[in-house]
């Protein structure tokens, strides 16, 4: 059975949830990309902050990007272990040779994400390792800044606190547009939907597949903000879409 | 990436770095007399409130006396601590095939208010049969130290990290920038008292304002950008530690 968007003309899923996917497209957001990306190049400590589904993976993942690949390593501390050594996942992430002889990467900017999960130890591993420029950088990535276990001297060495703050409605407009270009959502229902997620990208992209999905299979020319509160209104979740006849 | 300030001025690399350093002149810190007192063996404890250099002067002894002795350093905040693992890395081919214990190492112990009473008390130990020549204590506070203040501790030598003067302040950034036009010796000397004379918190505020000045193409920043940006951020200056009896 093929997808909505298949329909429109595109192989892959434009409200796609995956952080790695579409990289070029955080709109509302250039500002804090820019200033993560100073910090991690001048050797700094920066804590990047935002709530769950804000963005906060993919900003990551874009700024794996921008600089050379061995350079990075990039750990979502949610996947690790209570009692692993930090130490030890980096090193896995170095390039074969380096991994052969048991080193960390070289001058490595690490990325850390969901750095609540992370212990107060593995924390401190991470200081002394960036106190020793084993490290070139660290960027910390969590929902709060007091959540993390970060002791007093850790949190001394943090240059900035880069704040994802909500983005506006015109904002979400042109992150959907910048996606999915095409006028079968409406400005407006694309208003509509991200106020009704509250806004939270990660939900807002989803309930734009949905709603796309649903007036592709109903052959609908445009949804709009009505179609989308009628959707979501009740609370009651999109109809699934009929199945579609491949021509 | 956009080329970064200090590229724009010349530099290679952020000259407002925070990372502890081993090849940058100390100001302010006496490190002859620390030394001598190495040579001379004993526990020294040396007490400094963050971002005064403690880290760096400990670098800064590794490197000075790592030529005529077995310097070993350990961060006491990343683990429990195996002093028997750091004898062994101290213990020459020769100590080793007679069975004997290493002598001459110096031991640096970086934030040692980590350390458990069991560790200290393995410390003391191995100190007591000379193992080791000296052994330093670096830690935010005496008072902070997590185990009893034994007699063991009576018979440190205790130092305290001055603070710096103004003048060692001005020096410090211009040992980093030069004659930066950007940063008059008067901004540094106010943003040295803005940021509570801490010389960590000063190098971040001169990063700020150097960045501010280069992104913004100011030829120098106004009083009213230096008072914004000292504002800024979520640290706020703090008091100096009263100073130890």
């Amino acid at each position: 059975m093929s997808q909505w968007y298949e329909k429109h003309g595109l192989s892959e899923d434009p409200f796609s949830t995956d952080p790695a996917d579409f990289p070029d497209s955080l709109t509302g957001y250039e500002r804090a990309l820019e200033e993560l990306a100073y910090h991690a190049e001048a050797g700094g400590m920066v804590f990047l902050k935002g709530e769950p589904g804000s963005g906060k993976t993919a900003m990551l993942f874009r700024l794996m990007g921008m600089f050379p690949r061995q350079h990075v390593v990039y750990v979502d501390c949610a996947k690790l272990p209570a009692d692993i050594n930090i130490i030890e996942v980096a090193k896995e992430r170095g390039s074969f040779l380096r991994r052969l002889f048991n080193r960390m990467p070289h001058k490595a900017i690490l990325l850390l994400d969901n750095v609540h999960n992370l212990s107060t130890r593995n924390n401190e591993r991470i200081k002394n390792l960036y106190d020793m420029d084993v490290l070139k950088s660290v960027v910390f990535a969590g929902d709060g800044f007091t959540k993390a276990s970060f002791s007093k001297s850790l949190r001394e060495r943090i240059s900035s606190v880069v704040v994802l703050e909500p983005l506006a409605g015109y904002q979400a407009v042109q992150l959907a547009r910048k996606r999915f270009p095409q006028a079968l959502l409406t400005d407006r229902a694309i208003v509509a939907l991200f106020q009704a997620k509250a806004g939270n990208i990660r939900e807002f992209l989803k309930g734009c597949g949905a709603v796309c999905a649903y007036a592709t299979s109903r052959g609908l020319p445009s949804a709009d903000e009505y179609l989308v509160r009628d959707i979501l209104g009740t609370g009651a979740q999109p109809l699934p879409p009929l199945p579609m006849k491949v021509s | 990436m956009r080329l970064t300030w200090y590229g724009q001025l010349g530099f290679k690399e952020n000259p407002f770095t925070i990372k502890p350093s081993d090849s940058e002149e100390l100001i302010g810190y006496d490190i002859q007399k620390l030394g001598a007192r190495l040579d001379q063996g004993g526990l020294i404890f040396i007490e400094g409130v963050y971002g005064t250099g403690k880290t760096s002067l400990l670098r800064q002894v590794r490197r000075r006396f790592s030529r005529s002795h077995k310097v070993l350093y350990c961060a006491c905040n990343a683990g429990s601590v195996d002093f028997d693992q750091l004898l062994s890395q101290s213990m020459s081919l020769l100590d080793g095939l007679l069975g004997r214990e290493p002598r001459g190492v110096i031991l640096l112990l970086d934030e040692a208010q980590e350390l458990s009473a069991e560790e200290f008390r393995k410390l003391n130990y191995a100190y007591q049969r000379n193992a080791f020549k000296s052994v330093v204590l670096m830690a935010d506070s005496l008072a902070n130290l997590r185990f009893q203040y034994d007699r063991m501790l009576a018979h440190c030598h205790s130092y305290r990290l001055d603070t710096l003067t103004p003048e060692q302040a001005v020096w410090l950034v211009r040992q980093r920038v030069g004659a930066l036009p950007l940063l008059s010796d008067e901004v540094i000397r106010r943003v040295f008292y803005g940021t509570g004379q801490n010389p960590r918190r000063l190098l971040k505020h001169c990063e700020a304002i150097c960045k501010y000045a280069v992104d913004h193409c100011l030829p120098a920043l106004r009083d009213a950008d230096v008072r914004r940006i000292l504002e800024q951020g979520f640290m706020q200056p703090r008091q100096l530690m009263p100073r130890a009896q």
